[in-house]
């Protein structure tokens, strides 16, 4: 079963007419926005939901917020694996020897069967 | 240019060591002279290994005997098995040697604007050739023992470039692990090696497969190997030093250390096709691999999802993605043994593994470069402290794009294309292994959204008003890659039947491998 | 009881590389982690040194032999090739340690580390 087809010149001119007719979707969406504003009211302010605005240099969502709800759900893997990840020499070394072992019991228990 | 070719595989080794040694006596004339001197050296490199590949993809696996009249006179009169050094190309040889060369290239330019400001600018170029010959020398050799010597200069080279900038704790640490772990994995191979020249008298990889006869000596060599080799190349249970040591590894060095850990992934995969082949376990070693590959896959992108610093999330993806090649390889070692099967999806498992292989060194070393390259400007590796970076530096933020949604199997980038094969192969031999598979590249494209969005997108921060783009150097050394990454992305079917096929069916043609060395049959 | 006497060195492989693991896997100085290594390196040079060993041959010099069988020389080249790439590694890995020391003032594995997880 041949997975790889055998496109070779026809790939990158297919692989640009879909990039151009993405291109004139997202322009033909953006046409339909909405144009008539006025410059320089409350329009075109930022607006979240009511809240407060903050101000500039403190408006950006910093990395550490991300994804927490998954770290939640997955604290009974997350805490032993973290903690796995000491950096200690030593449990590096007993790692490696752990899987050679691990390797060895396999082959020749392998080839007893 | 028969000269040339005939000798190119030795020439690709002695040039660039050669070279290491004669960069600091240029260094103290001139340094600008002495950056043209590394680039140009780099680039001759380059081209050898692609005369080198032209002579191997048309007449079969290159030979070349150190020492002897002819470099094709392996076994010398009235003997029976080699005795020189054999340094023996084939098809897998001469990927890993384009793959090298374009990395080493690239880092290298990189890294000119790179250590401008650092001191002992001479020793980072002569480790940088060292680490070049350290991988040119384990993909080229045929020779157990050289094999050990050319690993040990790597894993010296990268431990020195990782600690380069000893100025930060983080960096001296993390060449100390890399050099205790890599030290220990290394006298395993050297264990393996006394194991194998005590039964067979012989250090040749062909001739120690011809008379290979699979006692119990042989098992705790192959033990031995598998484990050292698993341990350099990064796959979890021992990916502990992998973020510790490419994390502060200095300006274009990262990509380079990640070419000299796929290299030792492609010596596991010499051990295990070559040496040993039909002779061994194969559906325990197979089956070992891919649980290897798939505690990989997990561990690392679950890992990569909760850092903070932008280098180490990347590095944590170097992990998850040796997952995807060992699952992809280790399908095909666990069919070794069954020729239908191996018709079937072994041999695309294989070079779906391979594919992904040479994918990873081109974007994953892009994605790096521009770790390092935020790192550069801003100072700082800390997520948190960082946003709205695609307003200045736009050229990082086109590059980092590319990588990121290559790294994700968006298509049509080249990490797609890779990705199905591995799919379409692996769920041939068990469903669920295409299934976490398939949750590790969604979690992929989940930590390169976080990367994207706290670093590049965003309002203007206040303190990074005056951040501009990376000098010309950097562009060019992380154009480099991104061009190669959009080549194969574009093109992969003419890539794929041109380097990889012919990588795949080296690794399964056991017999012309030992052939070529031992002289017919 | 010659079988005993005959396999002393790889007995004293095996009893320099479990003593060398135990070290490496138990001990937090950094410095005598190193030694550990040192002393895993020592037991695979003697590895290879006593299985090139002939019983009753010479030294492998063919000007003016008194026999004709000889150790094997192989294994002795092997050997001295990592004894150099052994001073290397040992000499790198404690420049690397005073460094870590001039850093944080530390040679424990743990206390010394500063990235993890």
């Amino acid at each position: 079963m041949n997975t790889v087809p055998t496109l070779t010149f026809w790939a990158p001119l297919l692989c640009l007419i879909a990039f151009l007719i993405v291109i004139a979707i997202t322009y033909a969406y953006r046409h339909r926005g909405e144009g008539s504003y006025k410059e320089g009211t409350e329009q075109a302010e930022v607006f979240l939901s009511g809240e407060d605005v903050p101000e500039e240099g403190l408006r950006h969502i910093r990395a550490h917020n991300m994804y927490w709800g998954f770290f939640e759900a997955m604290k009974r893997y997350y805490d032993p694996t973290v903690r796995a990840h000491s950096g200690i020499v030593n449990d590096y070394l007993i790692w490696l020897l752990a899987l050679t072992a691990m390797t060895g019991v396999a082959l020749f228990a392998a080839g007893l069967f | 240019m028969d000269a040339l070719t005939a000798h190119s595989s030795i020439l690709a080794i002695a040039i660039p060591l050669l070279a290491a040694f004669i960069t600091p006596l240029i260094g103290r004339l001139d340094s600008r002279v002495r950056n043209v001197f590394v680039v140009v050296v780099l680039t001759f490199v380059e081209f050898l290994v692609l005369v080198l590949a032209r002579d191997v993809y048309a007449n079969g696996i290159h030979v070349y005997t150190l020492g002897a009249a002819a470099p094709s006179l392996t076994v010398p009169e009235n003997y029976m098995v080699p005795v020189r050094i054999v340094l023996e190309v084939d098809g897998l040889g001469v990927f890993m040697g384009i793959i090298s060369a374009t990395v080493a290239l690239a880092g290298a330019v990189y890294s000119i604007a790179c250590v401008k400001n650092e001191t002992g600018q001479d020793r980072f170029y002569t480790l940088l050739f060292l680490l070049t010959v350290g991988m040119l020398g384990i993909q080229f050799t045929g020779d157990l023992f050289n094999l050990f010597v050319f690993l040990e200069i790597l894993s010296i080279s990268g431990a020195a470039l990782a600690a380069f900038r000893t100025r930060f704790v983080d960096a001296v640490e993390g060449g100390f692990k890399y050099l205790i772990v890599s030290t220990v994995a290394a006298l395993m191979v050297l264990f393996a090696t006394g194991l194998f020249y005590g039964q067979y008298n012989v250090l040749n990889i062909a001739a120690i497969a011809d008379a290979m006869q699979y006692t119990v000596l042989d098992k705790i060599a192959l033990t031995l190997l598998i484990a050292a080799l698993l341990t350099k190349s990064g796959a979890v249970p021992s990916h502990w030093w992998v973020p510790d040591t490419y994390t502060p590894a200095p300006a274009g060095t990262s990509p380079i250390i990640y070419a000299a850990s796929l290299t030792c992934l492609s010596a596991m995969f010499r051990v295990a096709f070559t040496l040993y082949g039909i002779k061994m376990s194969m559906a325990t070693i197979g089956w070992l691999v891919i649980i290897a590959g798939l505690l990989s896959m997990f561990i690392g992108v679950t890992m990569a999802l909760r850092q903070t610093d932008v280098k180490r999330l990347m590095v944590y993806h170097v992990i998850s993605q040796e997952g995807y090649m060992l699952l992809g390889v280790g399908v095909g070692i666990a069919v070794l043994g069954d020729s239908q099967a191996l018709a079937a999806y072994g041999r695309e498992a294989i070079a779906g593994g391979l594919f992904h292989l040479i994918n990873n060194a081109f974007f994953k070393g892009l994605l790096l470069l521009t770790g390092e390259a935020l790192f550069f400007r801003l100072g700082t590796r800390d997520l948190n402290s960082m946003g709205g970076m695609g307003r200045n530096m736009k050229w990082t933020c086109a590059f980092f794009l590319v990588g990121a949604l290559a790294i994700s199997g968006v298509p049509p980038f080249n990490g797609f294309a890779s990705k199905l094969m591995i799919y379409e192969a692996s769920y041939q031999l068990n469903p669920m292994l295409t299934i976490i598979a398939l949750i590790v590249s969604i979690m992929t494209l989940a930590s390169f959204t976080k990367v994207f969005q706290s670093a590049f997108t965003g309002p203007q921060l206040p303190e990074y008003k005056d951040v501009r783009e990376v000098p010309l150097s950097m562009k060019v050394g992380m154009g480099l890659l991104a061009g190669a990454t959009l080549f194969i992305s574009l093109f992969p079917g003419p890539v794929v039947n041109t380097i990889i096929y012919p990588a795949t069916d080296a690794l399964l043609n056991r017999a012309g491998y030992i052939s070529a060395v031992m002289g017919g049959g | 009881m010659t079988e005993v006497f005959a396999n002393v060195p790889f007995l004293a492989v095996a009893a320099l590389i479990c003593v060398a693991v135990y070290i490496i896997m138990s001990q937090r100085n950094l410095i005598k982690i190193v030694m550990g290594v040192a002393i895993l390196e020592s037991a695979v040079n003697l590895f290879l040194v006593a299985l090139g060993y002939r019983h009753g041959g010479i030294a492998p010099i063919f000007t003016d032999a008194p026999g004709t069988l000889m150790v094997l020389p192989v294994p002795q080249a092997l050997t001295l090739t990592s004894i150099v790439i052994g001073v290397a590694t040992t000499a790198l890995m404690l420049t690397l340690i005073m460094l870590i020391y001039r850093h944080t003032g530390e040679t424990d594995a743990e206390k010394s580390r500063r990235v993890k997880g």
